[in-house]
């Protein structure tokens, strides 16, 4: 009796667990279902310094700011400028929540906000066109974007190119507002009349013209050419972006207009590259890749067998064989970057590379596994360069950044980012080197493999590249960005897409690639 | 990306109408297989030349015991391994999601001609290994769940029955390990929100006397409350919208000269879904019933 007793007892203490475990499980199911977050908190912060000389620091592209044609401002005290500050004032009085809600979504460093956006769009334009009905892969269309697939393919080096575009237009047409700000001297509202309140912390930065509306026009002009079926979308962006800075107490219309004037200016000679640096005969039909591809067999002849897609049905052509001639920001020419040849398959080399990979991808631990993951930055992600710029974000934010210092460190890290694109895909297409499953079979993947070859590894080249810029701009975090970079080239090793080489030699381009950027950053009168 | 899981691979299962009594308790292992090699994107069902046939494994042990002839418990712990026969992408493995249970007997009127019951069961599944999630053939979904579940069946003096249940699953986040994803909107996390879902069953079958044979057929429909639908050629994801409804049959056989084993045996079909693959999966396996403690012990208390 008294066995049956204890057994009881512990029957009984069961169930209470059993209950109180069923209670925790709900209890954990309600509460963790909080919003989710889509990007970085609300930006509202005092800036750690103004860079009053900023105005004087080269342009990534423009001649010369002084080239763009901003007229003296409404002096303060004119019944022009007086009428202004009215709105201002009566706007900045009757906030609505609409109203708060948006300005605490820009917040007072809008370019975090429209490098998030474009963040953004490339996780819902980064989707690999389906085979179609003949298994053929019909390519998007720019002149039709809106059939499936859908135009763009925002794929890393897409990605890669408009993420430069953006940064570097908005950090000339933040160079200009600077430069104007500081020419004309205009205060901003809330230091020109008493009665309106900053909605973020305030500063002494002028002004006329306004920084926030002319990144805005450059975001809205660069992301609406990158992304066209996200035109209606980017217009309301931009116009609550640019209404809010009223709302804020930050802008009058004429600081406002002025601001447009310059992103125009940008936005034109941007858009203007943009057209005319060969993206556009990067990705080449199926005859002209296959005469590319019989270029680089001959080339190599038995060291190696050409890559070739292994999908099935077989994808026709490449993702942008031509990248590679696509005009670089930074680096003098591809060949200069070119890393020497990887080992000929079987030789000694080669075969100490594929023992290792078959291995780790046969027993990859969980750590290995989440690093492999963790960097994946495939279809539906941000990518590469995007993850960066998540990293460069934080960073940003830590060091309470100015908007112009913001889009400064954006604007040579994309553009490095990007010349690490283009690098990469000339050595990608000038070596045509086999995937490790095309050289090996047994080798299997923890994910699909992209469609290019595998020397050297995009993801090592842009992550060392985007590295090098990181520490010139924030050394105390070098060792921490190294790190990173070094683990996103490990995790494709991890993940059995490449070889250990793919990603060490990678990486290692990526920081000499870096190098150019960091060297025209420091002479560029910062 | 799996479904049809744990549900059903016992004997008694937390959705059937079959009770323990005080003191019984009733082990088993068991293992089934599925395969797939078409799957709903949206609601077109289509076939990807690099997963060829998903061939999935699944052994999972687990008990049943009835605390007194009203409250059962139920444990599980599922271990599924996943291969695809093209591609050049891994299969994974791991210890799934272990099932914890009560079911509850609320009504028993008895009658000349039969029986009516009507029962509630509600447990818990939560991950017991750190599986990916977002693996192209993961074990599961990587999430905790919670199932609530009421069952109504008339069960006849001649062995027919019938029975009918519905269902509610409250479904936690997922923690993936990438750290943005892009449903209907885009996201920089590594949370994902995994929709609730609901379901129905219904079955007829035949037992003789004691259980020691019974035969059923059943149907069932899954709906997720919200969730979107994959997009063109991408991959799944644990928070899209997953419908499906499935046929299958059961069988079991516990003779009494066996001391207390039974042998059991299940099969189904996807008969249509939407952002699910449509899986066919048989399964067995043996239980081992005995008494704990016998029931005259507890009238002593």
């Amino acid at each position: 009796m008294l066995l049956t007793l204890l057994i009881l007892r512990t029957m009984n203490n069961t169930i209470s667990r059993i209950g109180l475990l069923c209670v925790m499980a709900s209890v954990a199911l309600f509460s963790c279902k909080d919003d989710i977050p889509q990007g970085v908190d609300p930006v509202s912060y005092a800036y750690a310094q103004l860079d009053e000389d900023g105005g004087d620091w080269n342009p990534i592209l423009l001649n010369a700011v002084t080239d763009i044609n901003i007229p003296a401002p409404d002096a303060v005290g004119s019944a022009a400028y007086e009428s202004e500050l009215q709105e201002v004032l009566s706007l900045n009085a009757n906030l609505s929540s609409t109203q708060r809600e948006i300005l605490d979504y820009w917040g007072n460093n809008t370019a975090i906000r429209w490098m998030e956006i474009a963040e953004n769009l490339v996780s819902e334009y980064f989707l690999p066109p389906p085979p179609g009905l003949e298994g053929n892969y019909p390519g998007p269309s720019a002149a039709a974007p809106d059939q499936i697939p859908y135009f763009p393919f925002a794929h890393p080096p897409y990605a890669a190119r408009m993420f430069a575009y953006l940064s570097a237009g908005m950090y000339d047409a933040a160079i200009a507002s600077w430069h104007f700000k500081y020419e004309y001297d205009r205060p901003n509202p809330y230091e020109a009349v008493t009665g309106i309140q900053p909605y973020f912390p305030a500063n002494d930065l002028p002004g006329y013209p306004s920084e926030d509306a002319a990144m805005t026009f450059v975001a809205q002009k660069i992301l609406t050419a990158m992304f066209p079926l996200e035109a209606d979308f980017i217009r309301e962006q931009a116009i609550d972006c640019r209404d809010s800075r009223k709302w804020a107490g930050l802008a009058v219309q004429s600081d406002l207009v002025a601001g447009d004037s310059i992103g125009a200016y940008v936005a034109r000679v941007y858009l203007n590259r943009s057209r005319n640096d060969n993206m556009k005969f990067a990705q080449i039909d199926k005859p002209t890749y296959e005469a590319f591809r019989a270029e680089a067999a001959a080339r190599w002849g038995d060291a190696w067998p050409v890559w070739q897609n292994l999908e099935i049905p077989q994808r026709p052509v490449a993702i942008t064989p031509k990248y590679g001639e696509v005009l670089p920001w930074w680096i003098p020419d591809v060949e200069t970057v070119r890393p020497g040849p990887p080992p000929a398959i079987g030789s000694p080399e080669y075969l100490e590379n594929e023992k290792e990979l078959l291995e780790l991808t046969k027993k990859a631990t969980r750590e290995q596994k989440e690093t492999a993951f963790y960097w994946s930055d495939g279809p539906g992600t941000v990518s590469p360069p995007g993850h960066w710029n998540i990293i460069a974000t934080e960073s940003i934010l830590a060091n309470r950044f100015n908007p112009l210092r913001t889009v400064r460190v954006f604007a040579y890290m994309n553009t490095a980012i990007q010349d690490a694109g283009i690098s990469c895909w000339d050595t990608k297409f000038y070596y045509f080197y086999p995937r490790p499953s095309q050289a090996n079979p047994e080798i299997k993947t923890l994910f699909g493999i992209p469609n290019f070859p595998s020397y050297t590894s995009g993801h090592s080249t842009f992550s060392g590249a985007a590295a090098e810029v990181l520490a010139s701009f924030f050394p105390e975090e070098a060792a921490y960005y190294e790190n990173e970079a070094e683990e996103a080239g490990l995790s494709r090793l991890y993940s059995g897409i490449h070889f250990r080489f793919d990603c060490e030699v990678g990486v290692a381009v990526g920081h000499d690639i870096g190098g150019y950027a960091v060297s025209a950053a420091a002479a560029d009168g910062f | 990306m799996l479904l049809l899981l744990a549900l059903n691979t016992q004997a008694q299962s937390p959705s059937d109408a079959v009770m323990m009594k005080n003191g019984e308790f009733c082990g088993g292992l068991f293992y089934k297989y599925g395969n797939w090699s078409k799957y709903w994107q949206a609601d077109s069902l289509i076939e990807n030349g690099n997963v060829g046939t998903l061939n999935i494994h699944q052994a999972s042990a687990g008990f049943v015991l009835g605390i007194t002839k009203y409250v059962n418990v139920y444990a599980s712990l599922p271990y599924v391994v996943t291969s695809p026969t093209a591609g050049q992408v891994r299969g994974d493995r791991g210890a799934q999601d272990a099932g914890l249970y009560a079911k509850v007997k609320a009504l028993d009127l008895k009658s000349d001609a039969g029986e009516f019951l009507l029962l509630v069961s509600a447990g818990v599944g939560i991950p017991s290994s750190s599986y990916i999630p977002e693996h192209n053939y993961a074990i599961g979904m990587g999430c905790v769940y919670g199932v609530g579940r009421a069952i109504a069946a008339y069960q006849s003096d001649m062995g027919l029955y019938g029975r009918a249940s519905g269902a509610f699953h409250l479904r936690g986040n997922s923690e993936i390990i990438r750290g943005s994803y892009f449903t209907t909107q885009p996201f920089q996390s590594n949370l994902v929100d995994v929709p609730h879902a609901m379901d129905i069953n219904a079955a007829i079958g035949y037992a003789t006397e004691g259980n020691q044979i019974r035969i059923e057929t059943e149907t069932t429909v899954f709906r997720t409350l919200g969730g979107f639908d994959i997009r063109y050629w991408d991959a799944m994801f644990p928070s899209n919208n997953r419908d499906w409804v499935a046929l299958g049959g059961n069988v079991q056989y516990i003779p009494q000269w066996a001391n207390g084993f039974g042998v059991h045996a299940n099969a189904s079909t996807t008969l249509s879904g939407r952002n699910t693959p449509k899986v066919f999966t048989v399964g067995g396996g043996f239980t081992y019933f005995f008494k704990i403690w016998d029931k005259n012990s507890e009238a002593s208390l």
